[in-house]
């Protein structure tokens, strides 16, 4: 139990910073393969000097936060609106899904919904619009990177909103809520000041993550980013794919200063929420001071003013569920529309639905979809399993020391584990794939589940790890008086209480891994093809019907194992209702 | 209208038929190969100058049992299931395994090998023959990462049309040397939606002209995407005039000679989809934009491209391929073994299957693929041009005949793409 945090560290840290180390080499000028010895500035140099730099970079962080910051907003506007209420857990249902589809499905479904001849625009074209052609409008996509944005949030609303409601429940918020609107404070004023300052905490981590996503991704940037300026990602593709070998030096020092942008970004975040800190709790004080000075307004300023807070409440209330709501629609229209170009033969502006109608791709791709998604199953099972039990082991761990305050721990270099998720995956896979080539392992399926492995267990354990951190302590202390061990605790108490967050957790790493593709391809040599590989080779192709195919299976399988986790604990736990719901509800 | 979206209806009722023929097959296969190494013999003591089919026996039986990885694009479904035929036919024939490596971009190829060679991996690499040609031939023949030459040594080289299709070993300029082997012929074609358009554009110019009276409606794939690039090639070709010129690599004299250029898409630009501050990632998504109504006219490089893809339902009924008055630039496409291969004996069997008239001609079929062929076909037998006989080439809505295609251009030196798509992105990409 003892070795578990660092086992897994080091399962970790070894490939991810060999795999950066590998790939900054280059940047400094040392490439073997082309003869490149000595240490030189020249491919750092030569990169400032390209054109457009400076605007792909601010058009990067422009886009980056503002995903970030319009995500975070929704999801908290939400919270102080319906905490507690049933509006939460429909959300709850409706959101879940869309976790599980693969960005790239749902960048190409929000194309398809918002082009100038996408389904919004057919849908009342020629009868209101009296478009007979798709009209010439800047849209999809558009100068400003809307469109790009707006996918984004779609995808990170969900995931921002299961974990804020993972952390809350860990957090037993609900029940500061109550304390302080008996108190007398509104919900959103008991949520702004008892609540979230603590579940922001819990979710600082999986913001920077987000974070680093949007500025990083290049599934949802070749679909909907415009290209002048393009995004950094796509700029540091076009370095990458450059046939003129030379540029991969100065590819490998784009690549550096994509992670430096990363660590950049969250440093600004970081410095805007000790700011954010600072100004509000300056202005708790003030109000403080006020109501000791016994400064109060009139009744008639206080009158207008509480309409006008009522107003501004409502108003919030609307606006925080409306864009849940939006989110919802915009997001399963999207990948609903999909699967119906699977069946389409033609289907041209205007028309809302296909002309004519076709199930041959499915026919076709019936016979041979099988063996990579058997291969996409073993790999989301095998690396969910290991990094559900290498969490399990190491919270444990965590748990215990801190019962014990003696023992010094390596809980502080836990964070570590969220490296995979910030470091840009293209930059540090490449550097893994030259390290294993030296050791000259054979590519195999182990290392495969050890790749899909170091980009699940980030997702397992911010899904799993306050469940587990914050289980109430009493009943381990009453199980320690009663004489057991603390690893029949663990079996015997833990994991059972904890059943619903070990397989939501579970399945949420069934999620990451099968949507996995940069890390099946680069190290799995071509030898493995799992759906979501064949989905993007396809959709290099451009085939709208084929991606449709494949994203209904991408989405369709970790649904399925979201629907037992949700399932499993219910039946297990069919008389002892507390157990089944415990967190996560 | 009865056709059929290609291979996806052939192969299924293939295999149903070959399942319970497959003893039959067996024998005549027996019977076959008695009669190929006859011949074989034959022409090792009546021409000596097939001499090579004797030595091209040893690396045969080398390459039985050896597992072949093919690097190549996957995007395109029918060129999966066509590797997925030649597959089933290598191992029938030479008891190689092909396997499909499946590269979004073969740009990941190249890094692979150069990765492996970087961490000494000189033997046993992944990749044992790869679809290539230009720029990035050019990189791995510049960086000795490629095995050969092989490529003269196949024996179905001999029915390669070298005379009349000097891409063939003139790669983008380049000579080949025998390091790769010729394997497809393309030619730039333009798309058009005969509904919206009814006289396409023939020139350079009437684009310019077409352009300005209906704004919004004609685009590019972005360079460096190989067909915005050759686009360029092919705007700079029917402005200059001279020609000569592009046969050279791009030295000083870029600036001079590419100015037409700049001037004709400074106007172009204003008047295309988007206002030219967009362009489509590649040629799939700008027929999906033809698709959608967005735009009337698209790119390929594969002229049997336009049939199959209306026959796949990817580009409307309505679409045509077109060329220019003056020819659009032409090329050929490839297969190359990495230096480091693992079975490169295997792979040398697949090359020379590729380059079969029996592969080449279901190649041709635009049911299947419609790649246009390397082969000569006067230099085929009566039988094997019996084979050709059979493709259905020009039978199908959008095929273009030989005719149609007119004359083909010479690419550039490979100088002139990779500084055009520089030039481009510095002026336009951002």
């Amino acid at each position: 139990m003892k070795f578990a945090p660092p086992v897994t560290l080091l399962l970790f840290l070894v490939p991810v910073l060999c795999g950066v180390g590998a790939v900054l080499l280059p940047a400094v000028g040392y490439f073997p393969a082309l003869d490149l010895y000595e240490l030189s500035f020249a491919p750092i140099k030569t990169l400032l000097r390209t054109p457009h730099l400076t605007s792909s970079i601010l058009f990067t962080m422009r886009s980056g936060f503002s995903a970030t910051v319009i995500s975070c907003a929704i999801v908290f506007a939400i919270f102080a609106s319906f905490s507690g209420g049933g509006v939460i857990r429909s959300l709850r249902f409706m959101l879940a899904p869309l976790l599980s589809v693969p960005h790239a499905a749902v960048a190409l479904g929000i194309g398809f919904l918002f082009a100038p001849s996408g389904w919004f625009i057919r849908i009342i074209s020629p009868s209101i619009t009296g478009f007979s052609e798709p009209p010439l409008w800047l849209i999809n996509p558009d100068p400003y990177g809307i469109l790009y944005i707006l996918a984004l949030v779609i995808k990170e609303v969900p995931f921002l909103f299961l974990i804020a409601l993972a952390a809350q429940n860990a957090d037993n918020s609900p029940k500061a809520l109550i304390t302080a609107q008996g108190f007398g404070y509104s919900r959103r004023a008991a949520f702004f000041h008892v609540v979230l300052p603590t579940l922001y905490q819990r979710m600082r981590l999986p913001i920077y993550a987000v974070l680093a996503f949007s500025l990083t991704n290049l599934e949802v940037a070749i679909t909907l980013a415009p290209n002048r300026p393009p995004l950094f990602s796509r700029f540091l593709l076009d370095l990458y794919n450059a046939p003129n070998l030379i540029e991969q030096t100065i590819a490998a020092s784009a690549a550096f200063i994509q992670i430096l942008l990363v660590l950049i970004a969250i440093a600004i975040w970081r410095s805007a929420e000790i700011l954010i800190h600072k100004v509000w709790r300056l202005m708790l004080m003030q109000k403080k001071i006020m109501q000791y000075n016994g400064t109060q307004k009139n009744t008639a300023q206080q009158k207008i003013s509480s309409s006008t807070k009522y107003i501004c409440a409502k108003a919030t209330d609307i606006s925080a569920g409306a864009s849940g709501i939006a989110v919802c629609i915009l997001g399963v229209l999207a990948i609903s529309l999909l699967p119906i170009w699977s069946f389409a033969k033609v289907w041209r502006f205007p028309a809302a639905m296909p002309q004519e109608w076709s199930s041959n791709l499915w026919l076709e791709a019936s016979s041979r979809i099988l063996e990579p998604w058997g291969l996409s199953l073993l790999l989301a099972l095998a690396a969910s399993a290991c990094a559900l039990v290498l969490c399990a082991l190491c919270l444990e761990q965590e748990t215990r020391n801190k019962n014990n305050m003696t023992e010094k721990s390596l809980d502080k270099a836990i964070f570590l584990l969220y490296l995979p998720l910030v470091i840009p995956q293209t930059s540090f896979l490449f550097g893994i794939q030259i390290l294993l080539f030296s050791i000259a392992v054979p590519v195999n399926l182990i290392i495969l589940i050890w790749a899909h492995m170091i980009f699940v267990l980030p997702y397992i354990f911010i899904s799993l790890g306050d469940n587990w951190r914050e289980l109430d302590k009493r009943y381990k202390l009453t199980a320690q008086t009663l004489g057991y061990s603390d690893n029949r605790i663990m079996f015997r108490i833990t994991i059972p209480i904890l059943l619903k967050p070990l397989l939501t957790a579970f399945a949420l790493g069934i999620a990451v891994s099968i949507a996995l593709y940069a890390p099946t391809v680069l190290l799995g040599a071509g030898r493995f093809s799992t759906i979501t590989s064949e989905a993007i080779a396809l959709a290099s192709g451009g085939d709208r019907r084929l991606v449709g195919a494949f994203a209904l299976l991408q989405a369709i399988t970790p649904c399925f194992f979201f629907v037992l986790a949700l399932l499993i604990p219910h039946i297990v736990w069919r008389k002892r209702a507390f157990m089944a719901g415990y967190s996560y509800s | 209208m009865s056709y059929h979206p290609i291979s996806l209806v052939d192969n299924s009722a293939k295999k149903k038929k070959q399942l319970p023929a497959s003893k039959n097959i067996n024998i005549s296969s027996v019977i076959k190969f008695i009669a190929v190494a006859v011949i074989a013999c034959a022409n090792l003591f009546i021409l000596p100058a097939y001499a090579d089919h004797g030595a091209f026996h040893k690396t045969e039986d080398k390459a039985r049992g050896q597992t072949v990885w093919f690097a190549a694009w996957a995007g395109s479904e029918k060129i999966n299931a066509y590797l997925r035929w030649a597959a089933e036919e290598v191992d029938k024939k030479y008891g190689v395994k092909l396997k499909h490596f499946k590269l979004e971009n073969t740009a990941d190829a190249v890094r692979r090998v150069l990765a492996e060679k970087s961490a000494g991996k000189h033997t046993n690499g992944a990749i044992d023959l790869i679809w290539i040609n230009g720029e990035n031939f050019r990189t791995m023949k510049e960086q000795k990462l490629l095995f050969g030459p092989f490529a003269d040594r196949l024996p179905n080289d001999k029915f390669v049309d070298h005379k009349n299709k000097p891409a063939t070993v003139l790669d983008f300029t380049i000579p080949t040397d025998g390091f790769e082997a010729a394997w497809g012929t393309a030619q730039l074609v333009f798309v058009y939606d005969q509904e919206k358009v009814a006289k396409p554009p023939r020139s350079i110019n009437k684009l310019l002209a077409y352009a300005k009276q209906n704004p919004g409606r004609f685009t590019y794939p972005a360079p460096p995407d190989f067909i915005g690039t050759t686009f360029l090639k092919q705007a700079l070709y029917d402005l200059i005039g001279d020609s000569k010129v592009l046969a050279e690599p791009a030295g000083d004299n870029f600036d001079k000679v590419t100015s037409p250029l700049w001037q004709f898409l400074d106007q172009l630009h204003p008047a295309l989809w988007q206002k030219g501050q967009n362009f489509p990632k590649n040629w799939p998504k700008q027929n999906q934009l033809l698709n959608d109504g967005e735009v009337y006219f698209s790119l390929t490089f594969n002229p049997g491209d336009v049939a199959s893809s209306i026959s796949q339902g990817t580009l409307p009924k309505s679409a045509r391929g077109y060329v220019l008055k003056k020819g659009t630039i032409g090329n050929a496409h490839f297969v190359a073994i990495p230096y480091n291969a693992n079975a490169k004996e295997g792979a040398q069997v697949v090359a020379n299957f590729l380059l079969s008239p029996e592969a080449q001609a279901r190649k041709a079929d635009l049911r299947v693929w419609g790649d246009p062929t390397v082969l000569a076909i006067n230099k085929l037998t009566k039988a094997q041009k019996a084979i050709f006989a059979k493709i259905d080439s020009e039978a199908k809505i959008g095929a273009m005949s030989p005719k149609e295609l007119g004359k083909s251009l010479p690419e550039p030196h490979p100088s002139w793409g990779e500084r055009l798509a520089k030039e481009w992105q510095k002026r336009y990409g951002g």
